[in-house]
């Protein structure tokens, strides 16, 4: 497969996509090196699937491009797909088909296709090629579109939602599925998912869209480490004002005062304990969740 | 591509087998007929005419299977949201519609090649006295290619357009007769509403239903050429 940009398995620039009067992706300039697991997060109507939609040639953008692996998504996106390996929110595999068809029937159109380690991944997933895809329940099923999207070896894996509607421990398994992949093969992953703590566990670096607008591009550790909720007790009388420099969101309850600052450091506390009269402060660790959630309320209220 | 070939037939073999007795079935319960009438010694005299009646019989009961076969095409695997999972694999449209077009189009032929093989070879070897060329002769049979010909095309070609456009593939069948209905009551309106005479004929409406008929598988591939899934 030819590559023009050997750096960055997928690179959009000032990708737009507008239905009618709105917009559902504007103008987002995304790059994803080769080997990193992305973590693609946003509330529901953010953009995230449309954004996957065209860069798997599966919407066209109203402007700007999609890049994948160097190849034009719109243009080329039979070149794409051959060297992406996608698992959309709904499985719409052929349902009177058997499992071994279904295999059967993607086999040839792939240019490469690894016959054993298809059959590693029927054997792991539990699979059995005489069942009919109708007869399997939806975690089956979620596991045979990831073993039919790994089974050619692609360069990048496009996961969009892949888990939503799973139980815990088909979840659990499902990404056991995708971790194994991963560490197996240096691959780079795009991963959509409202289950935060998934997003977590896999992602190298999260993007955070937000209106179709990609308001957050960061590592998942700088992420978590320079994102923290202060807890602050306000003495009797003192009056909040200014909050500190890189707060996403706060809440004021009597005299509790809760501020999530991005690029937290010593000196975020030093100047709360000098500008206002605390009886108590403290400093709470958040997960992607209360991160995401606070940044989305913040831009909420800002909006 | 042969793996898409596969994928069409098993879509599509109810459909063939419909399609198989349908076209099939008049000739071998005529021929049974007549086979048994002559074995019993009863002499009865089958000239052309049963044969002509009997392809008549197979051809507008074929005529479902024909905007069936239309209908079907795109919008069965739009039905049960298959196609979307289509368009993920590495395939061009092109492909698929190369897949699609060839599929439909091999037994729609296969069913007038039957037809014609029974009227024009099996019939003149059991009817008495009468050759393949005199059949052909026929103003029966002449008026009967010149319906059934243009309203097979008509019917196929419009059913493939509602596939190509619509989500239901019962739905793109129904609509390709009622695009039948409405191209036959327009003409007529043309001819009695608006006095133009003479045109309501066989060759005009011939000429319409074709017209009708390819426009619309034409522009059935380019439509589902552009669009993308779902």
């Amino acid at each position: 497969m030819t590559t023009a940009s050997p750096t960055f398995a997928i690179e959009t620039v000032g990708l737009s996509k507008r239905y009618g009067t709105k917009d559902a992706v504007r103008d987002l300039s995304l790059r994803i090196p080769r080997g990193e697991a992305f973590g693609f997060i946003g509330p529901n109507g953010a953009g995230k699937s449309t954004t996957i939609k065209m860069l798997m040639g599966l919407a066209r953008p109203s402007a700007g491009e999609a890049r994948v692996l160097g190849l034009d998504a719109t243009r080329d996106c039979v070149a794409v797909k051959q060297c992406v390996g996608y698992v959309p929110e709904m499985h719409n595999i052929y349902r009177w088909m058997r499992v071994g068809e279904v295999i059967a029937f993607c086999r040839p159109l792939y240019e490469k296709w690894n016959d054993r380690y298809c059959a590693d991944l029927l054997k792991l997933f539990e699979l059995d090629p005489q069942n009919k895809v109708k007869q399997l329940s939806k975690g089956m099923v979620a596991k045979l579109a990831l073993l039919l999207a790994v089974a050619h070896e692609p360069e990048v894996l496009i996961l969009d939602e892949p888990t939503s509607g799973l139980d815990p421990v088909v979840r659990e398994e499902f990404l056991d599925g995708v971790l194994r992949t991963l560490c197996e093969r240096e691959r780079t992953i795009l991963f959509s998912s409202h289950t935060l703590s998934d997003v977590q566990r896999i992602a190298d670096t999260i993007g955070l869209i937000f209106e179709g607008r990609l308001i957050d591009h960061c590592r998942t550790e700088d992420l978590l480490n320079g994102t923290k909720r202060i807890r602050a007790v306000l003495r009797d009388g003192c009056v909040p004002g200014p909050p500190p420099e890189g707060t996403i969101w706060q809440r004021v309850q009597q005299r509790e005062w809760l501020i999530t600052v991005r690029g937290f450091s010593p000196s975020t506390l030093e100047f709360l304990r000098t500008k206002y009269l605390l009886d108590n402060i403290e400093v709470i660790d958040l997960g992607l969740e209360d991160v995401f959630k606070d940044l989305i309320k913040g831009r909420k209220a800002a909006t | 591509m042969k793996s898409l070939f596969w994928k069409d037939y098993r879509i599509n073999r109810l459909l063939l087998i419909f399609g198989f007795v349908v076209c099939v079935g008049p000739w071998v319960i005529a021929i049974a007929r007549h086979m048994q009438l002559n074995m019993r010694g009863e002499g009865v005299w089958w000239g052309p005419e049963p044969w002509v009646s009997t392809s008549s019989i197979s051809l507008v009961l074929s005529l479902f299977t024909l905007a069936m076969l239309g209908g079907n095409a795109i919008a069965a695997e739009r039905a049960d949201r298959s196609a979307e999972f289509l368009a993920y694999l590495p395939v061009s449209r092109w492909s698929i519609l190369a897949g699609k077009s060839l599929f439909a189009l091999t037994p729609a032929v296969a069913i007038w090649m039957v037809n014609l093989a029974f009227l024009f070879w099996v019939a003149p070897r059991l009817a008495e006295g009468v050759s393949a060329a005199e059949m052909v002769r026929r103003p029966e049979v002449r008026e009967f290619f010149d319906v059934f010909g243009p309203v097979s095309v008509l019917l196929f070609g419009a059913g493939w357009f509602w596939s190509a456009v619509l989500h239901s593939h019962g739905l793109a069948t129904g609509m390709s007769f009622f695009t039948l209905a409405v191209v036959v009551f327009g003409m007529i309106g043309i001819e009695y509403g608006l006095g133009v005479d003479g045109f309501f004929t066989n060759e005009s409406v011939a000429t319409v239903f074709l017209i009708v008929g390819i426009s619309g598988y034409i522009v059935g591939c380019a439509y589902y050429l552009r669009r993308l899934e779902p």
